[in-house]
């Protein structure tokens, strides 16, 4: 209770210094509500959950060229989640964060709550130079869904109540060559040097196409890779390719092709393919032997994978999407319809599900159903 | 005698002069008025359904039809959402997901954000001068100003998706008041009105637009200058996929 009265208090500020048209800081973020379920295979018991879910952003600009901004993520669940996952704080942890900056308010057989601190950097900005130290989100991708030159942050496309997406802790270095033109430079340094990440990318415009190249150390592998974004005719088209060089492992290539267009009437679609050069192509015998553990190497446990979407704006205030991926080789299945309704301008209501089917020992059949109803507040 | 002449002179030259300004010409003046060498506007855009209104608040920069920014200020959620368009391509900046998108053209005739304008009625990728011919149709009163009403068909290299569109021009000061949007089978698809018009940054304006569905009169989408300023200089690097994200 105290929590939510200090959200309502920092809102209130917040306003006040809006009126006050002097903003060196600012604070945005939102409380999301959810009862979610999942009916998983042997289909014995469904589980039952709660997440309650607090965002808070800071945001400190006290001149052109110094900025800041601390950012804060706090789930508080209650479920069957708790129950059945072992040492639910460490697992919700992101993989990508050298310093553990979570904090476990409490666990109790049924019940944890957590923050952690999601964003905390600090930035040095001129019209050519811009240099940012910190917890902060890398953002190299270029597709939609699945981002193989996302090097230092990858995230999970199915975790669609992460909209955000993960930080990395990292120094980034970025200098402006011209409107449509930079170099970045990063580097996620870790205690183990298998864990640093190193890399530097270059992005350009070329014939109405944006064309970016990267190269740099990924866990001790040297990697090269590039994307594209543009059009052939009205349709969007766009890609990522990333190869890791490996001595100790297979090397790895990973390509992404995508294709979107939007349509009259608000009908909006999509479609994207993924190879994995390393990953699964045949039936598995046991569902647990995937591994959808995420990272820029393993963006999908499979070696091929299709996506197409189609999203619809039945109003301006709703709007319906159905996701399906298939996994050729393996024939994992995913489907994921949405359903959204903006009922004002800080309420939105949402429903989404999830289904997954793959062939297990010669036989197609489902594996988990999850649905998901969702308000959101935003503030 | 001589006066006489003179001044039959003088009325043939003028009405020379008034008919050898073509429809294209007016159509010039009225963009010129409304557009400016470059503009900065704050404006209001207000969709109204009949069971519900929504509102938001949002800055633009242009300059000519090539270079154009925008930037959500409102609803809160939205606010630091921003759209880069150069010549013909569009970049959308979203502060959430720190990230630049890249739209596919198919967007640019499609609904902006929910309203009944599109991304080309915002960021005016097509040129009412360079993308259509210009013809002149009979003559009409809007309110109490006379106005021209002009023909403009697109040309056929131009990716316009309408079929004609007609446009009623003040004849007095040079205001676009009323445009009919028709589509290829000849309906009309989009009615465009605009009102309440004012001096702004020293220039007589209509400051509120309105855009009504043809097959659903009973909605329609209000975008209301709060202020504007016209040809203040604004320098092509302006207009930077970086700078998306430092607009306020």
């Amino acid at each position: 209770m105290s929590f939510l009265l200090l959200i309502v208090c920092f809102n209130y500020s917040a306003q006040a210094q809006d009126e006050e048209k002097q903003k060196s800081w600012k604070i945005k973020g939102y409380i999301k509500e959810m009862p979610y379920f999942s009916y998983n295979k042997p289909y014995d018991q469904a589980l039952y959950n709660n997440l309650v879910h607090n965002r808070l952003n800071f945001k400190w600009s006290p001149s052109e060229k110094i900025s800041g901004a601390a950012e804060f993520r706090t789930r508080l669940f209650w479920g069957d989640v708790v129950t059945t996952t072992p040492d639910l704080p460490a697992q919700m942890r992101n993989q990508n964060e050298r310093v553990n900056a979570s904090i476990t308010w409490f666990e109790t057989d049924n019940a944890a709550m957590i923050t952690n601190v999601e964003r905390f950097w600090l930035e040095y900005k001129t019209s050519k130079w811009a240099f940012r130290a910190g917890r902060q989100r890398i953002n190299w991708g270029i597709a939609t869904t699945w981002n193989p030159n996302d090097l230092f942050n990858a995230y999970n496309f199915l975790d669609f109540d992460y909209e955000e997406r993960p930080g990395s802790d990292a120094l980034k270095a970025q200098y402006f060559i011209n409107e449509l033109s930079n170099i970045d430079i990063a580097v996620s340094p870790s205690f183990s040097k298998a864990a640093t990440v190193g890399a530097m990318k270059y992005f350009f415009n070329t014939r109405s196409y944006d064309i970016q190249l990267n190269a740099g150390w990924y866990h001790n592998q040297f990697t090269v890779g590039g994307g594209w974004a543009g059009s052939i005719d009205e349709v969007g088209f766009k890609g990522e390719m990333q190869y890791f060089f490996s001595t100790t492992t297979k090397p790895q290539f990973n390509g992404v092709a995508e294709w979107d267009y939007m349509f009259s009437q608000g009908w909006y679609a999509n479609a994207s393919f993924l190879y994995n050069s390393t990953g699964l192509d045949e039936p598995v015998a046991d569902w647990t032997t995937v591994n959808f553990q995420l990272s820029p190497r393993n963006l999908m446990p499979t070696a091929y994978n299709l996506l197409g979407s189609v999203r619809k704006e039945i109003t301006p205030l709703i709007s319906a999407s159905l996701g399906v991926v298939y996994c050729p080789g393996t024939n994992i299945s995913i489907v994921l319809p949405t359903f959204s309704y903006n009922v004002s301008d800080r309420w939105d209501l949402s429903f989404i599900w999830q289904s997954f089917y793959a062939e297990l020992n010669g036989s197609f059949q489902p594996i988990t159903y999850s649905g998901f109803l969702r308000a959101k507040w935003s503030f | 005698m001589k006066k006489i002449i003179y001044s039959l002179f003088l009325f043939l030259f003028y009405s020379n002069v008034v008919q050898s300004q073509d429809a294209t010409e007016i159509v010039r003046k009225a963009d010129a008025k409304m557009r400016g060498k470059t503009l900065q506007a704050e404006m209001v855009i207000r969709t109204i359904r009949p069971t519900w209104t929504r509102e938001m608040t949002v800055k633009s920069w242009a300059k000519g039809t090539q270079y154009s920014m925008i930037l959500i200020k409102s609803p809160q959620k939205d606010e630091g959402i921003a759209f880069l368009k150069r010549k013909k391509e569009v970049w959308n900046w979203m502060p959430v997901l720190e990230r630049t998108i890249k739209m596919p053209p198919s967007m640019m005739s499609q609904s902006w954000m929910g309203t009944d304008f599109n991304n080309d009625d915002l960021v005016r990728e097509s040129s009412v001068l360079e993308d259509y011919t210009h013809s002149f149709l009979n003559d009409t009163t809007l309110g109490d100003r006379l106005c021209y009403r002009i023909l403009m068909k697109p040309k056929p290299e131009s990716a316009i998706v309408w079929d004609k569109v007609i446009v009623c021009i003040d004849k007095k000061d040079y205001l676009e008041l009323n445009s009919m949007f028709y589509d290829e089978d000849g309906e009309l698809v989009n009615i465009m009105n605009a009102y309440d018009i004012q001096m702004m940054d020293n220039r007589l304006i209509p400051t509120r637009m309105e855009m009504i569905p043809a097959d659903k009169r009973n909605q329609k989408t209000e975008l209301i200058y709060k202020q504007i300023l016209y040809d203040r200089p604004i320098d092509d690097n302006f207009f930077a996929i970086e700078n998306m994200k430092k607009l306020k």
